[in-house]
């Protein structure tokens, strides 16, 4: 990967608390997945950023090879990587997403 | 011509594989993940009837002291090129067998 997709890239995932990388909008989800994700983190009363990577080839193939992981949404939190709907999904039941929000300050 | 060399692979899932390289179907999904995890319980469903939007549980022991994060990732790995494509989109549960008792 090229070092100035790389620091693009770091450059989102940091640019606020919690950031959803997602198919469509926050307004206008164009995945059922990433709209459950946006869905929890309204639930959960945290500000948070979306960036659409239907609109951004490049990020939305940057991104999967950066993290690793082939699917989109994506949430991070503080910068790390909290995994894709199923797991947030997940910790949002078991309360965990909660913690990592507060302990990220982001509640 | 594309389509041949694909049948001519001759990988364990040629038998139940569909004859298109861009499409899958639970069979396949269920046999790479049986491949990675022998032993594993592997449920797979096509979610849509489309052959592209499935679910998946999978328990295996080689989950045992690994992250969710790290369990997710070793079941994209198994599937490997069925993610970048066939697989449009994966609803997944991993657990440990230990998690199950």
């Amino acid at each position: 990967m090229i070092d100035a997709l790389r620091t693009r890239l770091e450059s989102l995932i940091t640019s606020h608390k919690v950031v959803l990388f997602m198919k469509g909008t926050k307004q206008f989800p164009a995945c059922g997945f990433s709209n459950a994700v946006v869905q929890i983190l309204s639930k959960e009363g945290v500000p948070f950023e979306t960036f659409n990577i239907l609109a951004d080839p490049e990020v939305r193939q940057g991104l999967k090879e950066y993290s690793n992981w082939p699917t989109y949404p994506q949430l991070y939190v503080d910068g790390k990587f909290m995994g894709g709907c199923d797991i947030v999904t997940e910790m949002h039941r078991s309360g965990e997403l909660g913690k990592e929000l507060g302990a990220a300050g982001a509640k | 011509m594309q389509r041949r060399r694909y049948l001519q692979k001759g990988s364990a899932t040629s038998r139940s594989d569909t004859p298109y390289p861009f499409m899958t179907n639970p069979e396949v999904i269920r046999s790479r993940l049986l491949t990675a995890f022998p032993g594993a319980r592997v449920d797979v469903t096509d979610l849509t009837g489309t052959l592209d939007h499935f679910q998946a549980v999978v328990v295996a022991r080689e989950f045992d002291g690994k992250s969710r994060i790290e369990q997710h990732k070793m079941v994209y790995a198994a599937l490997g090129d069925l993610m970048s494509g066939p697989i449009h989109a994966l609803a997944l549960t991993t657990r440990r067998p230990s998690d199950d008792s």
